[in-house]
């Protein structure tokens, strides 16, 4: 290697996250350059610093000061987190709801020549077949 | 070359299942018991602390930011579905605080570069501790840096976080944090070396 490496190359090699022959290029330079050798070296050292173990002590009664704030605090709104077997059916509910106040009003939905009766009745079968999926893709991505 | 650091409880790993007390914890919690709360703050606290060190805060600035991210927690815990363990969930919270700090802050007011001879920062004491002076240069130069290079600094050396952890808790992709984290080291050596 006729140039110097730069430091990213270096950081590289200390990370051990270069190529086989990049590294032993980089280590036979490192063998002959002072230089690059004492900026390598520096980069072990600070690797070393940052991660040396750090005494760490919590202020007294810290657990006592945040209890405090959280008395003040309003009370978290729960959120309603329904298992979806309740979703499908509040969801048929309140289409149905919807679909029999048109028809007292007179009016009729149709699309494609399909009657709302039909499309509830898809709808419902739909929704009810979604409600064990979702359930079950929800505990597999909790693990 | 990795070090080892000090053991602390609760280690957050997104990968692993949820530890057997800390689920215990969430079904408390999840009751509304403020006093699983403050076992919740007393399990983390040491491991919420070590981090914002880490981070390079000072301790007045670490206690408003802990206190800060313990309380968002209890109002956000509501939300927490339980698909990543309450330490990553709560190392989230510190992260985006400290993130918030750090950006209401404005730009970072340059401190006089100190020319301390990286050699010199490593001078441990015999129970392996870099010694407190010393760790108060690096700190120093630690708050020069980029807020996402001083936070991905702290993660990555808190607890020997993986790259893919701390990606996990800083919600950026694997290679941004990566980046970070080399161009952080390489702008901590040129800050202790003295090099503007």
């Amino acid at each position: 290697m006729k140039t110097h490496p730069s430091p990213d190359q270096l950081l590289a090699l200390h990370e051990r996250d270069c190529a086989p022959a990049l590294a032993t290029t980089l280590q036979s330079h490192l063998d002959q350059c002072a230089t690059c050798a004492d900026a390598y070296a520096a980069l072990g050292a600070l690797e070393s610093a940052l991660a040396a173990p750090r005494a760490i002590e919590v202020p007294a009664r810290f657990a006592d000061r945040v209890m405090l704030r959280v008395e003040l605090e309003p009370a978290p709104i729960r959120s309603w987190n329904l298992p979806n077997e309740c979703i499908a059916p509040l969801v048929l509910g309140v289409v149905g709801i919807a679909l029999l106040a048109m028809q007292t009003q007179g009016a009729t939905l149709s699309f494609e020549g399909i009657s709302g009766a039909q499309i509830y009745s898809i709808a419902t079968a739909v929704l009810l077949g979604l409600a064990p999926l979702l359930t079950g893709l929800r505990a597999i991505a909790r693990g | 070359m990795r070090l080892a650091l000090p053991l602390i409880s609760a280690a957050a790993v997104p990968a692993r299942p949820m530890a057997t007390g800390d689920a215990a914890l969430l079904g408390a919690l999840r009751g509304g018991d403020p006093e699983a709360f403050r076992v919740l703050i007393e399990r983390h606290q040491t491991g919420v602390f070590s981090l914002l060190s880490r981070m390079g805060f000072d301790r007045d600035t670490a206690e408003d930011l802990a206190q800060d991210a313990f309380v968002r927690a209890w109002k956000a815990l509501p939300t927490f579905r339980g698909d990543a363990q309450l330490g990553t969930w709560l190392y989230r919270i510190v992260y985006r605080q400290a993130l918030q700090h750090l950006r209401q802050r404005g730009r970072q007011q340059r401190l006089a570069s100190e020319a301390t001879a990286v050699r010199e920062v490593i001078d441990h004491t015999p129970d392996g501790h870099v010694r407190t002076e010393l760790r108060e240069t690096l700190d120093r130069c630690l708050t020069q840096l980029p807020a996402p290079q001083r936070l991905a600094l702290g993660l990555f050396y808190f607890q020997e976080q993986s790259y893919e952890e701390v990606a996990g808790i800083m919600q950026l992709p694997l290679n941004t944090v990566k980046t970070h984290i080399r161009r952080g080291k390489l702008r901590l050596k040129d800050l202790l070396e003295g090099t503007p």
